[in-house]
């Protein structure tokens, strides 16, 4: 089934208007050949293709893996992540040491690829699910050779220590000062919640208060990924090879990424932060490479919008089913995960 | 709905999750058909506890609200607000009884973020108000989980 504004075209269909597109945007000598079309990670926001391209350039042959990134439109945060934005923050990180992928093209028309999309290049590296065993297993053990830990914690003082203005990323929005990070972040959730058509509960209008009255100021603006952890980055070699999955990025308080790296949220049987980071390593490296001083109090606080947030992915999840706009039956199912967000957000307040 | 619908939704769980999901060779449907499996599982659920959490909210809500009248009516008497209850609190309150909702609550909280969160009677309210609420996301956990 189709839903409404879901991205058109089969896996053959796909490479069909791709070896179009592409042959217009290599200028490509001849048809170019796509193969090994493959969807993968059947994310709740954005499609994401992998395939090869051979074409000539008049004299040669030329091949390169791509990466194929659609906006299907009835995706799972697709208000906060748009693609357009998505693209000029990857080209605005490319001089910078912030491990990413290349991106080459923005088409914004749905009728030439079948929705929006981004054609970037493939990076080598694989990206286990900690929320499964076997990729629980493989952070585990790639703890013990010590390398991906450093690179982990590497990786993230990259994207603090970005000259932000300078990349040109002040696009995203720039807090004023004070408590605007922190009311900018409620906001956007506040909104998310409203536009799910959720009937909400008491314990989200506490949370929205307390959050709101506790406000930290913040004190230094990087820029913020919004969702560092394992499974949102690329690893080769035991290194990592791409920070990914840029939808949530702001420039606001580093701290917001750093509670998310600590959060028990993102770690399953183990200490190890984010499953794979011991987190004195964490705190000696981040502080060394970065020269912020990690603000517990206030990573505290993140962690409840966090709950915040986690709740209105959701009630939006849930809306995407309710509404008609999205056939994918996990999404109905997250209408019982408010529930758990709830609960964890009543227990973080004290009650 | 009634016993005999939670007992329906509960076989019709069964059945898709033992029956119709692993007979099913495509790997994204037989996700969806595990996933319908478990969202008719939450749904029996919701009906076999659904009089016995609609009686216990009626009754927390009530008595909350007694609680909540009574304690702005005692700081009245004390004089010992710097600054009166405000009567958007009271409203919420007298909102809340009417509507027999934990989900008049909100009101109930935004009021009182409104007022002075820190204020020891807008205190003692919000604590009691999060007893209610720590009781109602248990019984909604009895479901989700």
């Amino acid at each position: 089934m189709s839903a409404a504004g879901a991205a058109t075209h089969d896996h053959a269909g796909l490479a069909g208007v791709l070896s179009d597109y592409l042959a217009e945007q290599l200028d490509a000598a001849g048809p170019v050949a796509i193969s090994g079309m493959e969807r993968i990670a059947v994310g709740w926001s954005h499609e994401t293709w992998l395939f090869e391209a051979v074409w000539s350039d008049g004299a040669d042959e030329q091949r390169q893996a791509f990466c194929l990134r659609r906006d299907p439109g009835n995706a799972l945060l697709r208000q906060e992540s748009d693609l357009g934005e998505q693209f000029r923050v990857l080209k605005c990180l490319e001089p910078t040491e912030v491990p990413a992928p290349r991106a080459y093209w923005y088409e914004p028309d749905p009728e030439v690829l079948g929705a929006p999309a981004i054609v970037m290049e493939r990076v080598p590296g694989e990206c286990p699910s900690p929320w499964r065993r076997a990729g629980r297993d493989y952070y585990t053990a790639a703890a013990e050779r010590g390398v991906l830990p450093a690179s982990f914690t590497d990786a993230l003082a990259a994207v603090h220590n970005v000259d932000w203005r300078a990349a040109g990323l002040d696009f995203l929005g720039v807090p004023s000062g004070d408590s605007d990070f922190a009311l900018r972040e409620i906001a956007k959730w506040e909104a998310l919640i409203d536009e799910s058509g959720h009937p909400g509960h008491p314990i989200l209008a506490d949370l929205i208060g307390w959050l709101r009255h506790h406000a930290p100021v913040t004190e230094q603006l990087t820029l913020v990924h919004g969702a560092y952890r394992t499974g949102n980055v690329l690893i080769h070699e035991d290194r990592v090879s791409a920070v990914l999955d840029w939808e949530l990025q702001v420039i606001g308080d580093p701290m917001y990424d750093v509670a998310y790296v600590l959060t028990e949220l993102n770690r399953e049987g183990t200490e190890l932060l984010s499953n794979v980071v011991p987190r004195g390593l964490f705190f000696e490296r981040y502080q060394q490479a970065t020269g912020i001083d990690i603000d517990l109090e206030r990573c505290a606080y993140y962690q409840l919008l966090y709950a915040m947030r986690s709740a209105a992915f959701w009630m939006s999840a849930a809306g995407l089913y309710a509404d008609g706009s999205n056939s994918d039956l996990r999404l109905a199912r997250t209408h019982w995960s408010v529930t758990v967000a709830l609960e964890r957000a009543a227990t973080e307040l004290g009650y | 709905m009634t016993a005999d619908d939670h007992e329906l939704l509960s076989r019709l769980a069964d059945t898709v999750r033992n029956q119709i999901a692993p007979a099913v060779d495509d790997e994204y449907a037989r996700t969806q058909a595990f996933m319908a499996s478990v969202i008719l599982q939450r749904l029996a659920k919701q009906s076999q506890f659904a009089d016995e959490h609609r009686a216990a909210e009626t009754a927390d809500i009530a008595a909350l609200a007694d609680q909540l009248d009574a304690a702005f009516a005692q700081a009245d008497a004390a004089g010992e607000t710097e600054a009166a209850v405000p009567e958007d609190l009271r409203d919420a309150v007298t909102r809340m009884r009417q509507r027999s909702s934990i989900a008049a609550a909100s009101e109930v909280i935004t009021a009182l973020y409104g007022w002075d969160p820190s204020h020891p009677v807008a205190r003692a309210a919000l604590a009691a108000v999060r007893g209610v609420l720590r009781r109602d996301i248990d019984r909604r956990m009895e479901i989700a989980q």
